[in-house]
């Protein structure tokens, strides 16, 4: 197979990833064990545990591995190639039946509100929250260049907003907090932006990941404020869907999936305006944006602040759902699942940043229920696939595509 | 005339290195200055201090008057100085329309909510942007290459492409660092007839060039620098003739550059 692999032309890639597996295998044999009283951590070896992982995972790698051979040998019939590229140059000739796509698309997940069962909406509601975050972390990360490392401290910021909103003003509703929150977590952005984004370099990286960190100690220790470790139950989330004789778990779906299209829809207008246009110049070369009259700053600045907004307006449409916030939201472990969403998508593509937010999210889902050991091993899956692409497709599924969304 | 551009007693040093020293210059509409000299001599940092990149340790520039010493590099451009660069500096992912559209940016303003709305008046504007870049490329000979990756065109058409982004910013002077560089004696001739015709359209021209061919064909007026220091400056057959650009620069072959 790897000499049949374009990228893989050297052969070094393949060596390391065997290397890489080589030295993580074994840990799939131990069980970390953790004692609270002592606060220790002990490893034991225990050769059921990797077996057993390694029986559950077996199937699903030789799915996927057969699917990919088979995806390759179809993608090379030179009939289906002719045919897929009179295809894609028809849609583009009419717009109409891309609009019908489109159209076909969001009927099908208006139907999903009122036919699918509960398991399927809160997984949806779920698709869309992650799709909202990577849609927003995309403007920063895929179209400006700027790394983020703690992008789930906005969205925890979002969340927090009106969970103390809610528990003060008895009133306060789900929907007048989402104005609110984005416009309090993007100028939340903008304050955490404002000294670093003057600076050339990643050093909005290690400040917005040291915001996410503070922020979560922070709620952690104002029990007054934000109920500290245990949270806030936010009351008022009882109350969605009070109308049109929908259930809870139906608006919610609903709100998320509206909100979410309304965000694509902003966002990919901005990324064919002038806006998004600075944006890309500047990821490509800051000195010759800065040369053709960009005011880098202020188009970074303005990248952010709408990258935290829509963080926030995820964090609020999260609250609501789950009734309940408290400071595991603004985990590095989110922040760090939300990039590599960006990332498996393809950065700075729009469709990339929602394909990878459905797929990262529903492979472990989906897995867990199947394969219940597999999940523990979640994060070194994640971390395999990151290897995996940055060697064979570090572009992202599907970026680099012209025009990009 | 009145010069569009006067530049006095620039100097700038990076720690012991005096990279440029007392430079005087100036551009007039329609003119021609081409700015020659040895590797090393100070060209590339001398645009650097006149777009804003470097700040100028000592010295003043003024834009019609107007000082603009110290601003910004991108006011600089809004106020009329766009440039190339030496070594090409593209938006390689983007296509070379959307290149060319950038060098809009400052002039297309318009309100978020209409960029949101995509009101009748951003698709207005929108269709005006194309219209406008598409004649732009086609000035520069890169007809039917709007919708090609910029990374993906032919090194010449690279250079001819970073002349039309930096026309899109419709600037009152334009600097060029190096357009002949690595071209061939054919794409030379491409470069010197488009040169001539920006020139015909009344555009203050600086040009660094290394090719004397090109440099003593069309410039109206050559400075030339030598370890940061300006060495002579006159029209091309004077700087032919001047016995210390001899020995700094054309002394070692007569016939350099070519």
């Amino acid at each position: 197979m790897a000499d049949q692999s374009p990228t893989a032309k050297s052969g070094t890639p393949w060596s390391l990833a065997l290397l890489v597996a080589v030295i993580t295998a074994p840990f799939i044999w131990l069980k970390v064990k953790y004692d609270f009283r002592t606060g220790l951590s002990t490893a034991t070896f225990d050769p059921a545990r990797g077996w057993s992982l390694i029986a559950g995972l077996l199937p699903v790698v030789l799915g996927g591995l057969a699917l990919w051979l088979a995806l390759r040998w179809l993608c090379a019939l030179p009939q289906l190639r002719t045919l897929f590229t009179t295809c894609s140059s028809r849609i583009n000739e009419h717009p109409v039946l891309r609009h019908a796509g489109v159209v076909l698309l969001c009927t099908t997940i208006l139907a999903c509100a009122f036919f699918a069962d509960n398991k399927v909406l809160s997984m949806g509601v779920f698709v869309f929250l992650y799709g909202i975050q990577a849609l927003g972390l995309n403007i920063t990360v895929g179209m400006t260049g700027l790394l983020v490392l703690g992008y789930a401290g906005f969205f925890s910021v979002g969340a927090y907003v009106f969970a103390i909103l809610a528990h003060s003003q008895p009133w306060f509703s789900w929907w007048m907090a989402l104005p609110i929150a984005a416009v309090v977590a993007g100028g939340v952005g903008w304050l955490v932006g404002l000294p670093c984004l003057r600076l050339r370099g990643d050093y909005l990286a290690i400040v917005t990941l040291g915001f996410a960190e503070s922020f979560r100690e922070l709620m952690r220790n104002l029990p007054a404020l934000s109920g500290g470790d245990k949270g806030l139950v936010i009351p008022a989330a009882a109350k969605i869907g009070a109308f049109a004789g929908m259930n809870r778990l139906q608006a919610c779906y609903l709100a998320t999936a509206l909100c979410l299209a309304v965000l694509v829809l902003v966002v990919h207008r901005l990324y064919h305006s002038r806006i998004g246009r600075a944006w890309r110049a500047i990821k490509a070369d800051e000195t010759a944006a800065a040369a053709m009259g960009i005011s880098v700053v202020q188009m970074k600045l303005m990248a952010f602040t709408l990258s935290a907004g829509l963080a926030g307006i995820a964090g609020v449409l999260y609250a609501g759902y789950a009734g309940f916030v408290d400071p595991s939201t603004c985990a590095f472990e989110q922040s760090v699942l939300v990039l590599a969403m960006v990332i498996l998508g393809g950065l700075g593509s729009i469709p990339g940043a929602l394909l990878g937010s459905a797929i990262l999210y529903l492979v472990p889902t989906l897995l867990r229920d199947q394969f219940p050991q597999v999940s523990e091993y979640r994060l070194l899956l994640f971390g395999s696939i990151m290897v995996l692409m940055m060697l064979f497709r570090p572009q992202g599924l599907l970026g680099k595509t012209k025009g990009g969304a | 005339m009145k010069p569009v551009m006067e530049v006095s007693g620039i100097s700038k040093s990076f720690g012991g290195l005096k990279a440029v020293q007392s430079v005087d210059l100036s551009a007039s509409a329609g003119k021609i200055l081409s700015i020659i000299g040895p590797n090393g001599a100070g060209k590339t940092t001398l645009f650097n201090c006149l777009t804003g990149i470097y700040r100028p340790d000592t010295g003043s520039i003024f834009l019609e008057g107007r000082e603009i010493t110290g601003t910004q590099p991108h006011e600089v451009c809004r106020l009329g100085i766009a440039r190339t660069f030496q070594n090409i500096r593209l938006f390689g992912e983007m296509t070379a329309l959307e290149n060319v559209m950038v060098g809009h940016f400052h002039h297309d303003e318009i309100s978020l909510w209409h960029i949101l709305s995509h009101s009748p008046a951003h698709r207005i504007l929108c269709g005006r942007n194309k219209e406008a870049a598409s004649a732009l490329l086609a000035r520069v000979g890169l007809e039917g290459a709007g919708d090609l990756p910029a990374q993906s065109l032919a090194y010449g058409l690279q250079k001819r492409l970073e002349i039309a982004r930096a026309l899109a910013t419709q600037p009152k002077i334009l600097l060029l660092d190096e357009p002949g560089a690595g071209m061939n004696p054919q794409e030379l001739g491409g470069l010197i007839d488009l040169i001539g015709r920006l020139k015909k359209d009344g555009l203050a021209i600086v040009l660094i060039e290394h090719h004397m061919q090109v440099v003593m064909e069309i410039s109206d007026d050559i400075l030339v620098l030598d370890h940061g220091e300006q060495i002579a400056r006159g029209i091309p057959r004077d700087i032919r003739n001047n016995p210390r650009v001899i020995e700094a620069y054309l002394g070692k072959s007569s016939s350099a550059g070519q």
